[in-house]
């Protein structure tokens, strides 16, 4: 043997990401036993070990943890907007609150002004108004408190005399 | 195998790098660390005196300046409490002006430019604006008191150093209508007369104003905003008082002051139930909204802070004396020879001449004097003097108005010792109370006996209409007896029915009342010539609800309270008939 064995199996480092150790170290196992016993016929390892459970719920929560970390990016996103929209709003909705009070305070002193005016004018000579007076003022009596007539009893009358069949 | 083994033992023991490299590249990789170095020193240091300047030597500078660009002040309009009448009617409200200062040294256009803009917003000469901008550089005040809808103007004109500062202006919608009830405010915003004065507590409300952030657009950043910051209380102060009442009374007061060219009249209408004022006019008055245009004398309301000596008014309060002390009785007869002898003195009646032997109920019809003196001397004095005390004449009524002064009568020694002055007070001279005082008094034998503290504060109500405050009432101590009252007002009916105050008749209405011409007392002492009219009103006699008293002060003409003061009474009764609704009374027929 002029040159060293060279290894079959692949170095560690350039082994195929996807491949497992166990399955990797079965396979160069294998290798080597083909190696070492040439003339024997190849057997086949049952690769099929069963894998834990956790192990199955390490690599589903590795294949779906970017929902979650997607639908938090999107959620935090949605929050910070709200803080900044909202803001924007109260001031928008603030700017609309003076706005109406001044109208509301404008329309009040507006219309006690618009009333004394009126009744300023109401005064004049020229208005051909007249002040109200008990002489030209209408006085209703008040009708006299009407008798409570009672109601009319439960009506008692006679229950229509149906004819009975007696019998056929 | 061998080689290979041989490279995995070089592998295992690597000769040092070092060893390795020259020694004139390690020389220049040690230059260039140490420069490296050298240059990160100094971008620290760099940074850090930058730091030291930023924070320390500019820190308060530049903070106080990012605190200016990112944070502004809001402040809501709070305004001092409005006032209302007894249906809701405004009286006085606050509303939002501005001062308008210009700063020339901040203008981006020529003054020219900003005096022509300025010029028809604030109704002043472009010239005279001009010459305010070469006055100073900063500061100047161009105008104040400006309306919203012209700061607005103001606003959109988008000039660089124009300021508008806001402030509140009280604002009374009457005028002069209930001036002398509401009084006014300074330019400090503080109440100097009436209700603003006296109620300045209950008006007040606190400014309030927060500091908030700003986002970059300008838009407010209302995180640091108290809770409840914007729900400002919309309670109103409502009194007791009725605008188209006051209107009523303050017309026909001042139709009568210009027919009998009198100085100075006053209207109450009081509910004696409670002492509560329907109006309360004293003419002449001011325009709130003007006031610095008015005389200082006409702040404040005479009715409650003038004396007078009211004169036969004040007969039927000796009469109901008299009668609750038992000294007297209702149908007992007087002698009225028209004059009597006092000491030195001669007491006479106003209308001249005597009426014989009357009653009391006469006596009141005639208001004779003669048949008073009689009535009182039956009453001991110091009783008599007692039942003046009881009356609280040398106090104040309580009312919730400012300056209320202090009735006068003699002391106790003088009084009971002084024929004379016995003699005087039974017709209503020689004591002096306000008119509102009288008021309160009649008011005791028109409600039963009791003593109503007056008032024209209703309390504070919301929009809704919901009292959230009542001011603390007095309690009314009782005065008369009901009986005495009743037979005091049957006498009073009289007097409008058939005496001195037919004048006031309504038909369908029965009504009491009485009449009274009074002297002034001159400032020299004694009486002067001046005359003071008054005529009290009472309606209606079966029930009685309302009291309407008119004071006229210095008529000319026929100074007779029948003549002067009567139909004014008489006008505001037919305007509270309306007013109130009160229907005629049942069993009497117009």
């Amino acid at each position: 043997m002029s040159a060293a064995p060279q290894p079959l199996a692949p170095n560690r480092r350039h082994r195929p990401r996807n491949i497992h150790p166990h399955i990797a170290n079965s396979r160069q196992g294998t290798q080597f036993h083909q190696l070492s016993v040439v003339s024997t016929p190849v057997e086949r390892l049952s690769s099929s070990r069963p894998l834990p459970l956790w192990w199955h719920a390490l690599i589903w929560l590795q294949r779906t943890s970017w929902l979650g970390c997607s639908l938090l990016a999107i959620a935090a996103f949605i929050v910070y907007a709200q803080t900044v929209y909202t803001q924007q709003l109260w001031g928008r909705e603030y700017r609309k609150l003076a706005a109406l009070q001044r109208q509301e305070r404008q329309l009040t002193s507006t219309n006690a002004l618009l009333k004394n005016h009126l009744a300023t004018l109401s005064n004049t000579k020229d208005a051909g108004l007249v002040a109200p007076k008990p002489g030209n003022a209408i006085f209703l009596p008040a009708v006299p408190q009407r008798q409570l007539v009672p109601p009319p009893a439960h009506p008692t009358t006679a229950e229509p005399i149906t004819s009975v069949p007696l019998g056929y | 195998m061998k080689q290979k083994l041989r490279t995995l033992d070089n592998r295992r023991s690597p000769k040092p790098i070092a060893n390795a490299r020259p020694p004139r590249f390690q020389n220049h990789l040690t230059k260039r660390l140490l420069l490296i170095w050298v240059i990160a020193i100094l971008g620290g240091m760099g940074l850090a005196a930058n730091l030291y300047r930023l924070q320390i030597l500019e820190g308060a500078k530049l903070s106080k300046k990012a605190q200016q660009q990112q944070t502004t002040k809001l402040s809501p309009f709070v305004p001092r409490r409005p006032i209302a009448d007894r249906n809701g009617n405004l009286l006085a409200i606050d509303r939002p002006v501005y001062t308008l200062y210009a700063h020339p040294n901040q203008f981006k256009k020529p003054p020219e430019v900003v005096a022509a803009k300025l010029a028809p917003i604030l109704l002043q000469s472009s010239e005279s604006l001009l010459g305010k901008f070469r006055q100073k550089k900063s500061g100047i005040r161009l105008a104040n008191g400006i309306k919203e809808e012209t700061a607005d103007l103001i606003t959109k004109l988008q000039t660089n150093g124009l300021e508008l500062l806001p402030d509140y202006a009280r604002f009374y919608p009457q005028g002069e209508l209930v001036a002398d009830i509401i009084g006014y405010v300074d330019g400090e915003h503080r109440g100097q007369a009436g209700i603003e004065y006296s109620q300045e507590n209950v008006l007040k409300r606190a400014i309030q104003s927060v500091q908030v952030n700003r986002s970059g657009n300008g838009a407010f950043m209302p995180d640091k905003i108290p809770e409840g910051f914007l729900h400002a209380d919309d309670l109103q102060l409502q009194l007791t008082v009725d605008t188209r009442l006051q209107r009523a009374a303050r017309l026909a007061l001042k139709k009568q002051m210009q027919e009998s060219q009198a100085s100075r009249g006053t209207v109450i209408v009081m509910d004696v139930r409670d002492g509560s004022l329907l109006a309360l006019v004293a003419e002449p008055t001011y325009d709130p909204n003007q006031y610095s245009k008015f005389d200082i004398s006409l702040f404040k309301n005479w009715a409650l802070t003038d004396l007078y000596e009211p004169g036969s008014t004040f007969k039927p309060l000796n009469i109901a004396i008299a009668l609750d002390s038992g000294a007297v009785k209702s149908d007992d007869t007087f002698n009225d020879s028209g004059q009597i002898q006092i000491g030195d003195r001669i007491i006479k009646n106003a209308e001249g001449g005597g009426q014989g032997t009357i009653t009391i109920a006469q006596i009141l019809q005639h208001s004779s004097n003669v048949g008073m003196v009689k009535i009182m001397r039956q009453v001991p004095p110091q009783v008599h003097y007692s039942w003046l005390e009881k009356m609280r004449l040398g106090s104040k009524t309580g009312i919730d108005l400012p300056f209320e002064a202090l009735g006068q009568t003699k002391n106790a020694q003088e009084f009971t010792h002084s024929l004379i002055e016995r003699a005087t007070a039974a017709f209503g001279q020689g004591l002096a109370i306000t008119p509102i005082h009288l008021a309160q008094l009649l008011a005791a034998i028109a409600n039963g006996g009791k003593l109503v503290t007056p008032h024209v504060v209703r309390g504070l109500f919301d929009s809704q209409g919901q009292m959230y405050w009542q001011p603390p009432f007095s309690p009314s101590p009782p005065l008369f007896s009901a009986e005495t009252t009743q037979k005091v007002l049957a006498m009073m009916e009289i007097v409008v029915n058939q005496g001195t105050g037919k004048t006031a008749r309504i038909p369908g209405y029965r009504i009491g009342g009485k009449t009274g011409t009074s002297q002034k007392a001159s400032l020299r002492g004694g009486y002067s010539q001046a005359r003071i009219a008054s005529f009290v009103g009472i309606l209606p006699i079966e029930s009685p609800r309302y009291l309407v008293l008119a004071v006229v002060d210095e008529p000319k003409g026929s100074v007779f309270g029948s003549t002067v003061a009567a139909p004014v009474v008489k006008s505001v009764m037919e305007a509270l008939i309306t007013i109130e609704r009160i229907p005629p009374s049942a069993n009497k027929k117009s």
